[in-house]
């Protein structure tokens, strides 16, 4: 045990010492940098909604029957403020309630989700690029330890840093919120609906940091892993789900979808449940893992 | 003498899609004493690589069996490697890394700290490189940084495959330094390399191997006189009417340069005197001939080389 933990502590050693991790971090804080900056300053002015509605009161005041200033309050009272409200809503990072509209959070993922692609396929593919798996392998022989020590580091870290970011980007826009905003609704039971979004956002983040690294594995090549992920992703899915679109409940996005929302979207329209979704996609990325693991652990290393 | 390294019918076969397998190493014999330098010798695809790649369990033998320091390294491998330092032809590390922190990430594998990395760079010359990027080392300092990954494990058993390679006549002979010291300081140091003379000066056993088998194994000194005839060189005036005389008594000569080099024993080089003196032709200069291990590995090897 003591060993297993010294190899998983020696490949995180190992994945965080790759140049290509702090880049993509790196990126990612700029990228959290810019949204907050803009989201700030965008929402500093909530004038246009107000003026809309004043427009609005004064053409129903114009054509009503009654007095002049009677036609205003009455118009006033019929056209609600909320409706012209632009203030952004805190609550609207991850609404609460199922089908309440998008969740805005969840864009943020689709970047995480690339980096952790490419980064876990990175973090193999480096060693068969570089010729270090024979090295490596001549201190620790036992293949099936040290690939899934890899995979498990490679695992974490993505939830780890992806978590990180994404904790960083919502601290971020929290100043736009509290001063530009609207934070009504933000109370303990939305944090705990957040926080699982975000949970579960980081284990797709994983999951695709593992499926990276588990293609390289079996490729033994970075590139070819990206490149056969994201055909697979655009054009492997577009054509499942034109062609056979039965199999939807089976495809990497749908479920993803479903697993992100926490329940079955109305607008997704296939029939699968959430307990569902949760299991195809650990099926899928530990499934390829474990393939990856058994071939690394029969195929000769004869050339790197 | 117990061996560190037992080699038997150890045979790797390529099998491709296309066209025919390739038999990398046949029907392999070795044993490795224990203590000292070990070479072992071969052309170029002759299955030195993949005989260590088998040893080092990156290569699944088709058949036969591999020991190394007393397990069986299909089951046993993960008890001795950390008695077991290796440079699998040219040393593969992290290029963005610098030398120091390769070595760290590895040495980590079995607990070794900084302490034991900064030892080993300083005693292959690479303490003041260390810290630089693996990227802009020289082959032979990549060479050199090998050498000092294999020797952080403190090793019983070190396998070399080329460890001299790409490294300048002065770190050839550093290296040489090296190796001997590390076979006298009671470990077992089994290296390949193509510098036939590095090998005759290093090592005190060698094997020889072609087309995968192994065609000749022990001391070197007896693997010397097991190689081809060993004959005199004699010099005289005139090489002509020698040559004539020695092939009227059936002595096998050729002129090689200003000297014949006569096909006899050395313990009949009284008779070539002899033969010549009678006939009025003087020797000399009348001497063994010197056979280098170049001239056996070349017989042993001719098939190889077409």
């Amino acid at each position: 045990m003591r060993d297993a933990l010294a190899l998983f502590g020696t490949e995180v050693r190992r994945c965080l010492a790759r140049r290509l991790v702090w880049v993509l971090v790196a990126i990612a804080l700029v990228g959290i940098v810019a949204t907050s900056l803009i989201l700030f300053f965008s929402t500093a002015d909530d004038s246009d909604g107000l003026a809309e509605r004043e427009r609005i009161v004064q053409d129903c005041a114009r054509f009503g029957t009654a007095n002049r200033i009677d036609a205003e309050q009455r118009c006033r009272a019929q056209i609600s403020p909320e409706a012209f409200d632009t203030r952004i809503r805190l609550t609207e990072l991850w609404p609460e309630g199922r089908d309440e509209g998008e969740r805005a959070l969840a864009p943020s993922m689709i970047f995480l989700v690339i980096g952790a692609l490419v980064g876990g396929a990175s973090m193999v593919g480096a060693d068969w690029r570089f010729g270090t798996m024979s090295t490596l392998l001549t201190w620790e022989p036992r293949r099936v330890r040290l690939a899934t020590a890899r995979f498990t580091a490679v695992f974490l870290l993505a939830f780890a840093i992806g978590l990180a970011l994404q904790l960083l980007l919502v601290g971020g826009m929290l100043p736009a919120f509290f001063a530009h905003g609207i934070t009504e609704g933000a109370d303990a039971g939305w944090v705990r609906a957040l926080a699982a979004g975000m949970v579960r956002m980081q284990l797709l983040v994983g999951m695709a940091a593992l499926l990276g690294a588990a293609v390289s594995m079996l490729g033994r090549n970075t590139a070819a892993a990206l490149g056969a992920a994201f055909a697979y992703m655009v054009v492997g899915e577009n054509f499942v789900r034109a062609w056979r679109p039965w199999l939807r409940p089976w495809l990497l996005a749908e479920n993803a979808y479903i697993f992100l929302a926490g329940y079955t979207p109305a607008d997704i329209g296939i029939g699968r449940g959430f307990g569902a979704a949760a299991l195809t996609l650990p099926a899928y990325s530990v499934g390829l893992a474990a393939l990856a693991v058994v071939v690394f652990r029969r195929r000769d290393i004869a050339g790197s | 003498m117990a061996a560190v390294i037992e080699v038997e019918a150890l045979r790797k076969e390529y099998r491709r899609a296309r066209g025919p397998s390739t038999v990398a190493v046949d029907n392999l014999d070795l044993s490795v004493p224990e203590g000292g330098v070990f070479g072992f010798l071969g052309p170029n695809g002759s299955g030195k690589t993949t005989t260590i790649r088998c040893l080092l369990g990156l290569v699944r033998p088709s058949s036969g069996r591999a020991r190394m320091l007393g397990v069986d390294v299909a089951t046993g491998l993960p008890d001795v490697i950390s008695r077991v330092g290796s440079i699998v032809e040219t040393p593969a590390m992290f290029p963005n890394f610098s030398g120091r922190r390769n070595l760290l990430l590895l040495g980590r594998l079995h607990g070794i700290g900084a302490t034991a990395v900064d030892a080993a760079l300083e005693r292959v010359g690479l303490a003041e490189r260390g810290r630089d990027l693996v990227k802009t080392y020289s082959l032979g300092m990549k060479q050199r940084l090998g050498l000092a990954g294999t020797l952080l494990k403190d090793p019983a058993l070190l396998i070399l495959d080329e460890p001299a390679n790409g490294l300048d006549p002065a770190g050839i002979k550093e290296i040489r330094g090296l190796v001997r010291t590390l076979g006298a300081e009671g470990r077992t140091v089994f290296v390949s390399s193509h510098l036939l003379a590095e090998i005759q000066q290093t090592c005190d056993r060698v094997a020889i191997l072609s087309r995968g088998r192994c065609v000749a194994s022990g001391p070197v000194g007896d693997v010397l006189r097991a190689g081809r005839s060993v004959g005199v060189v004699a010099r005289v005036a005139d090489q002509r009417a020698a040559l004539r005389v020695l092939s009227a008594a059936g002595i096998a000569a050729t002129s090689e340069g200003d000297t014949l080099l006569v096909d006899v024993d050395r313990t009949a080089a009284a008779r070539v005197t002899q033969l010549l003196g009678e006939a009025g032709l003087w020797v000399s200069e009348l001497r063994p001939r010197e056979v280098s291990l170049e001239d056996v590995f070349l017989d042993l090897t001719a098939d190889d080389h077409g």
